[in-house]
């Protein structure tokens, strides 16, 4: 009987065990938010804001909130810029994973964690630039101070294979003729529907919209032959795309984009659309000058890595490091872009 | 595929550092699986970094061991104290628990390894001989078929709801009821929030497993459990298996390992709706249905046979097409681009030795995974001698960590907490907690199919009918119910 007693003692030691080591980022964020309350004070206290001098930071862990499921692309380059920043900052870096709603129920708890330079958030296009104007909310792009971009890409039109249309033109001319043409995306106000409206906005097509749960539930229903018509990003399309179970007839950057490089770009087929999804690092807003500015230039410095490189490498997405001003300008103007085409649906 | 391929691979699996990751990850998945909160699917995500520097048989030996093992582990917990360790070992709770709760527990988890391996087996065969067959079955189902899939999944609320069937469809109600909490998966509108952001995402079904399964069991202990009362104890027998009463249940075995097969290979899906009809498929031939429910072996094997046979499904749609056929393999297809594969049609072709590596690793980890559990089915057991008293306050505190653990959200805790009580009071008025689960799995998958099956018709409600396989599928469903009703109903005449 005692050892019987003893064996499950022991059982319930190895169990617990592994329990707390999956609990153990969320122990780091709530310390994050208990211990700052007592030492930031003094800290912003005793240094002039207006002439940042020397701050300890970090002396802590921080914690960098991810809003998607450990695993997915975005957790991967979370936890590619925490290893490698919190190496060059002194300090471990933990992700936590707060998925939902498309990103949003991550961006409301960062909004509302404190501004003490221990909690950052990798927030996408989708959470920041479309959510807040379309649903209630308690955030907007104010709620963030920027840190830098890590990612971006752009998206692409992509039509099955017996699609009457090998470029954009024949494509809004058949949409013309056939109005109410189904287009596929990863989900209801991700940046991919609003960048189909801007394209149905400027071109007077009409097509109807089906959200679908995620990029690959989309590629499925086009390799099925259930959808025709679907706007997809760079990354989710490339493998696909190289083994010609579709076509894309544009993608929506400047340049050719190296990920896709036979696709053309909307604007070499002359119309005006070059919107990317951006993936940046951000901060509650108000972070002491000082303290984003040791923030920032570790950013910096981790982006130009080729551990950053190789990691992103082997995931098929470029390294778009921009700093803050950059990435702030950006936002905005993206946002101001999603905010106009929200607008136009509205009234219309 | 070639025999010189399939030695190839067989060679690559033996050797000894991959066969050691292979045994780590078998016994690591089967701990995720067994704490309630931790599954499968967490431990692969959180163990895909570390083989950012392996090479690919031991980083897949690893994960691959890891998720035949996750899948099965979830049985222990949902046998032994009625806490089902994942949304896909929910049947299993339903049978193995009574069965324990009469002495044999042993048995009952002897019964669950061994189907589990022979589902597992089953299933990495498949994927060897009929991958790109099943792959493209897999793709014939659209909105409409996930629909009407999901409807004979909902058709097993008949099979779950004891005497009496109207409380069962209550409880099936108002669990569709709480899937549609958060945010709207067609038009992003918030629903039922209160302007709480944690309630976005909707009640997560890992934290309502254990507050309607195992909280509620424990609420309801504590009123019966006299400080006085004793575990469970007494010789634990019957653990070796025995050939005769699986082939006695070969068509039983083989039509679960299909279902999960396939199951697995349809992207979105996963084990929990293979195990539920399989469960429902072995109740309706069943020769005894009065036993299921009560501790009815035949439930057991159905469940846990075919939610191991996802996992050879799943990998199908991953290596022959690049998508994902269940949480587990989405992670998996990040772990394959981190080995400098890309996932695609063109994956096999370009690497000849990747199916036969792959079919080695299930293979062997399923084998590992059979020696634990029997060897487990030996020690587990005897956790039940620990007496109620401090059994259930210890089963209590893991339910809060782990419904804490799965989104790193303490909200979610508040949610288990509270249908903890609910399904206590549910039980208290004879309302069976089971239907109410699949409503909550089930819910999430039903309403976006459907009315993506509408938005894509142009709103024509036939479209369901005019499919075939959908029509067949609902046809399927209304069968399914109409013969398990008549079979409850004739039986207490």
């Amino acid at each position: 009987m005692k050892k019987a007693f003893a064996l499950i003692l022991s059982v319930l030691m190895v169990l617990s065990l592994a329990a707390c080591s999956q609990s153990a980022p969320s122990g780091g964020s709530s310390g994050g938010q208990s211990t700052p309350s007592q030492s930031t004070p003094s800290q912003s206290g005793g240094t002039d804001a207006a002439e940042p001098a020397k701050v300890d930071f970090p002396t802590k862990t921080i914690t960098l909130i991810c809003p998607y499921a450990a695993g997915g692309q975005s957790d991967m380059i979370c936890r590619t810029v925490a290893d490698k920043m919190g190496e060059l900052l002194g300090q471990t870096i933990t992700v936590v994973n707060t998925p939902g709603a498309g990103g949003s129920v991550g961006a409301s708890q960062a909004a509302a964690e404190k501004n003490d330079g221990y909690t950052m958030f990798m927030c996408s296009a989708g959470n920041i630039s479309v959510v807040p104007y379309c649903s209630e909310v308690s955030y907007t792009i104010d709620s963030f101070d920027m840190i830098g971009q890590a990612t971006d890409t752009p998206f692409c039109l992509v039509v099955s294979n017996d699609f009457p249309a090998e470029n954009v033109d024949e494509f809004v001319a058949y949409v013309k003729e056939h109005p109410g043409v189904n287009f596929g995306t990863p989900g209801a106000n991700s940046s991919q529907e609003m960048f189909m409206h801007q394209m149905e906005q400027l071109t007077g097509i009409e097509m109807t919209h089906v959200p679908y749960g995620g990029g690959s539930e989309v590629n499925a229903a086009l390799l099925g032959g259930h959808l025709e018509v679907a706007c997809l990003c760079t990354t989710d399309v490339y493998a696909n795309l190289k083994d010609g179970l579709y076509k894309v007839l544009a993608v929506s950057s400047e340049d050719t984009d190296p990920i896709v490089p036979d696709a053309p770009t909307f604007i070499s087929q002359g119309y005006d659309l070059t919107c990317t999804c951006y993936y940046s690092i951000l901060v509650p807003a108000g972070v002491e000058e000082a303290v984003i500015k040791i923030l920032r230039d570790a950013y910096a410095e981790t982006m130009a890595t080729d551990y950053v490189a190789d990691a992103f490498k082997s995931m098929g997405i470029p390294v778009s490091y921009l700093s803050a001003e950059e990435t702030s300008e950006k936002m905005h103007k993206v946002t101001e872009e999603f905010k106009a085409i929200i607008d136009g649906l509205n009234n219309a | 595929m070639s025999l010189s391929s399939i030695l190839t691979g067989l060679t690559t699996v033996i050797a000894p550092q991959c066969l050691l990751w292979l045994i780590l990850g078998v016994m690591i998945g089967i701990i995720f699986g067994a704490i309630p909160g931790l599954t499968a699917a967490t431990g692969v995500a959180v163990f895909t970094p570390i083989t950012f520097g392996m090479d690919f048989a031991p980083a897949f030996g690893f994960l691959l061991g890891l998720y035949c093992g996750g899948y099965y582990g979830g049985s222990i917990p949902a046998i032994l104290i009625h806490t089902p360790g994942a949304p896909g070992n929910v049947a299993t709770a339903l049978d193995g628990y009574p069965m324990a709760r009469q002495g044999q527990a042993g048995r009952a988890l002897s019964y669950s390894v061994t189907s589990s391996w022979l589902g597992g087996t089953f299933s990495s065969f498949c994927l060897l001989i009929f991958a790109n067959i099943v792959a493209r079955f897999a793709l014939q189902f659209g909105s409409q078929e996930y629909f009407s899939v999901a409807l004979i999944g909902l058709s097993c609320i008949v099979g779950v709801s004891g005497d009496s069937m109207l409380k069962g469809i209550i409880s099936g109600c108002m669990g569709m009821l709480l899937a549609c909490i958060g945010v709207d998966p067609m038009d992003g509108v918030l629903r039922y929030t209160f302007g709480v952001p944690a309630i976005m995402k909707g009640i997560a079904t890992v934290p309502a497993l254990v507050g309607l399964f195992a909280l509620s069991e424990a609420f309801g202990k504590s009123e019966t459990t006299t400080s006085a009362e004793k575990g469970i104890t007494g010789k634990i027998t019957g653990v070796m298996p025995h050939f005769k009463e699986y082939w006695e249940n070969k068509i039983l075995l083989l039509k679960s390992a299909v279902i999960g097969t396939i199951v697995g290979a349809i992207p979105g899906t996963g084990p929990t709706i293979a195990a539920w009809l399989s469960y429902s498929e072995a109740k309706r031939c069943s020769k005894k249905p009065e036993e299921f429910g009560n501790g009815s072996v035949e439930g057991i094997m159905a469940c846990e046979c075919s939610n191991n046979a996802v996992t050879g499904g799943a990998i199908i749609p991953m290596v022959t097409l690049g998508i994902p056929g269940d949480p587990v393999t989405a992670i998996l297809l990040s772990a394959l681009m981190i080995q400098g594969l890309t996932p695609g049609p063109t994956l096999i072709t370009k690497n000849p030795d990747l199916i036969s590596t792959i079919l080695w690793i299930l293979l062997i980890g399923n084998f590992v995974m059979l020696l634990f559990g029997l060897g487990g089915a030996k020690l587990f057991p005897k956790l039940l001698s620990i007496p109620p008293k401090i059994l259930f306050p210890i089963v209590m505190v893991m339910c809060v960590v782990g419904s804490y653990a799965v989104n790193n959200s303490s909200f979610d805790m508040w949610i288990s907490f509270g249908l903890g009580i609910f399904g206590y009071i549910m039980i208290k008025f004879g309302f069976p907690v089971a239907p109410m689960v699949l409503g909550i799995i089930l819910g999430p998958i039903m309403e976006p199919n459907f009315r993506r099956a509408l938005i894509s018709s142009k709103m024509d409600y036939t479209t369901f009918f005019t499919r075939p396989l959908s029509c067949v599928f609902i046809i399927l469903a209304f069968a399914l119910t109409f013969i398990m009703y008549r079979r409850t109903h004739s039986k207490k005449d």
